[in-house]
């Protein structure tokens, strides 16, 4: 597809109008140029890339440089009119010696993808309904398009792959978008003969139309279903908020990423227990109570703040998940049915830093960062509650 | 008449005249006067220049102002314009950035604004987030009405 940009009286015209490519590989790029009265020959043209280090143009040519984002700003002179289009660049680090680097196949075909330097260590298929992949040999389950990645000690390579048959047509899943708490629920609309899945499988579980959150982290839920004799497939995302309800007695295991696996864990509060093992954190309930778990690597950075809760029964509040700037002020409110009598809650601030409550109101105080708040009905009344996630940013 | 015939004749009218003292502290109130009469006079005439200076302050600035305001190339419109992983993209952690041109847009990453490093071609923007950890991210990208969404992958690199 061409674009093309007016600018004051010239049209500039770039083809390719993106580009695509490796590091150190070249492509020439096409720019034409007219008046309103037609196409101008002769005019000058100066380039700029954005950033700098993102390549060059030199002689109807880019050449690109390390990977990332970038923009091509093409600048048309012609007597004392000037146009201007920019271009959007991505490049990608050098796939040598990966392959195959495209590939088409069938439902049911099997493919050997194989890297010359360096050891495998993960394979993925993107999305992962396209296909399984297992040392590197890829079986086509599902027809549509996506990428096989690998990552290597070396290097982090990807192919692009299409399934050849009746691809599935692209709908919408309601909610499009859903933020959880460990054990809370949430119902899509899917038509009865619809399918979940859920990717990565360990965040949770689906259930007819339901997906049941077992651990924070965020995911995609997949749904298909036939309609009209056509396949439709919808995805949204889903964020499992990282704070922690058990009741007394109960036990959870969060897989943590590389980075986190060296971390040493430390609760503040009662009522947990806490230990990380097998690059896992794993949590037991001992008894009623709440606080934080924080898990930090080294001292300063890569700290992260948990909340937990050891109570009878998760209480929703509301908002989940509210965006404020210092100063700015909200009232949390426990989001009960009608009939269910409002639970009287205590708040704690987690870490303290981020603000305070008065009067049942939360004021964020001069912080950015994410932060919790609790809130807890007293012990003697099972010392169930909830949480709501702060994010405290200068607007 | 010359000022000495004067000043003859004025003495012998006074010499008729019986000495009477002025009322006391007359003199000093005279002197006074006379002194701040003069101070003032020299004030004016010392900060005269401070008004004089200041006003060709604002004739150089209102000069300056006229000068760059002569007829310039008009600022080269442009779409908004984002770059982005594509929906469904794997990506390792130190390749997650956005750019946006056309002006500094709203970046979130899972709900979270990221802040912009503004580069040196105006209106070009990159965001790059902070520890963002393996898993589904959700980038949501507002530029001037236009909105980008996209959810990625990061690959864990440890």
């Amino acid at each position: 597809m061409m674009v093309i940009a007016l600018t004051g009286f010239l049209l500039v015209q770039v083809n390719p109008p993106e580009l695509e490519l490796e590091s150190g590989e070249s492509q020439r790029v096409e720019i034409t140029a007219a008046t309103i009265m037609g196409r101008i020959e002769g005019f000058e043209l100066s380039a700029r890339v954005i950033p700098e280090e993102r390549g060059y143009f030199a002689d109807g040519r880019f050449v690109a440089g390390e990977p990332g984002p970038g923009l091509i700003i093409f600048e048309v002179r012609y007597k004392d009119q000037v146009g201007l289009k920019a271009v959007p660049v991505r490049v990608f680090s050098s796939q040598e010696g990966f392959s195959p680097k495209e590939a088409v196949l069938a439902v049911g075909d099997t493919l050997i993808f194989s890297v010359k330097y360096g050891t495998p260590e993960v394979w993925r298929v993107m999305p992962p309904w396209l296909g399984t992949i297992e040392n590197g040999v890829f079986v086509a389950e599902n027809p549509g398009r996506g990428v096989i990645t690998l990552k290597t000690d070396k290097g982090f390579h990807k192919a692009k792959i299409v399934v050849e048959g009746q691809e599935s047509e692209p709908a919408d899943l309601q909610p499009a978008e859903a933020v959880l708490f460990p054990g809370e629920e949430i119902t899509f609309s899917v038509p009865s003969s619809g399918v979940l899945s859920v990717d990565p499988p360990d965040l949770g579980r689906v259930k007819g139309g339901k997906f049941i959150a077992d651990r924070p982290g965020n995911g995609l839920v997949w749904a298909s279903w036939d309609e009209s004799g056509a396949r439709k497939t919808a995805k949204a995302f889903v964020r499992v908020l990282p704070a922690v309800f058990l009741k007394p007695g109960g036990s959870m295991e969060i897989p943590l990423p590389g980075k986190a696996r060296m971390a040493s864990v430390e609760v503040s509060g009662k009522g947990l227990s806490a230990e990380i093992s097998s690059g896992k954190l794993a949590l037991t309930a001992t008894g009623l109570g709440h606080g934080a778990i924080t898990i930090q690597r080294g001292k300063g950075r890569n700290k992260r703040i948990v909340p937990y809760i050891v109570g009878e029964r998760l209480i929703s509040l509301g908002p989940k998940e509210i965006s404020l700037s210092p100063g700015e002020e909200f009232r949390p409110q426990a989001l009960t049915s009608s009939k269910d009598k409002a639970p009287s809650l205590s708040f704690v601030v987690v870490p303290p830093e981020a603000g305070w409550m008065e009067g049942g109101v939360f004021k964020a105080g001069d912080w950015r960062g994410d932060a919790w708040l609790i809130g807890v009905a007293p012990e003697s009344e099972g010392g169930s509650g909830g949480f709501v996630h702060l994010i405290i940013a200068p607007k | 008449m010359s000022p000495n015939i004067d000043d003859e004749r004025i003495e012998e009218i006074l010499r008729g005249l019986p000495r009477i003292q002025p009322p006391p502290g007359l003199k000093r109130a005279i002197y006074a006067g006379a002194k701040s009469a003069s101070s003032r006079k020299k004030w004016f005439w010392a900060t005269l220049p401070i008004p004089a200076a200041a006003l060709a302050g604002v004739l150089v600035a209102v000069l300056l102002n006229t000068w760059h305001k002569r007829p310039s190339p008009a600022p080269l419109p442009h779409e908004p314009l984002v770059v982005a992983p594509s929906d469904g993209e794997v990506l390792l952690p130190d390749e997650v950035e956005f750019m946006t041109y056309g002006g500094e847009g709203r970046v979130e990453v899972d709900g979270i604004p990221v802040a912009a490093k503004q580069q040196k071609e105006p209106g070009a923007f990159i965001y790059i987030p902070q520890d963002l950890e393996p898993g589904y991210h959700k980038v949501v990208i507002e530029i001037d009405g236009k909105k980008v969404e996209a959810s990625f992958y990061v690959e864990e690199t440890e």
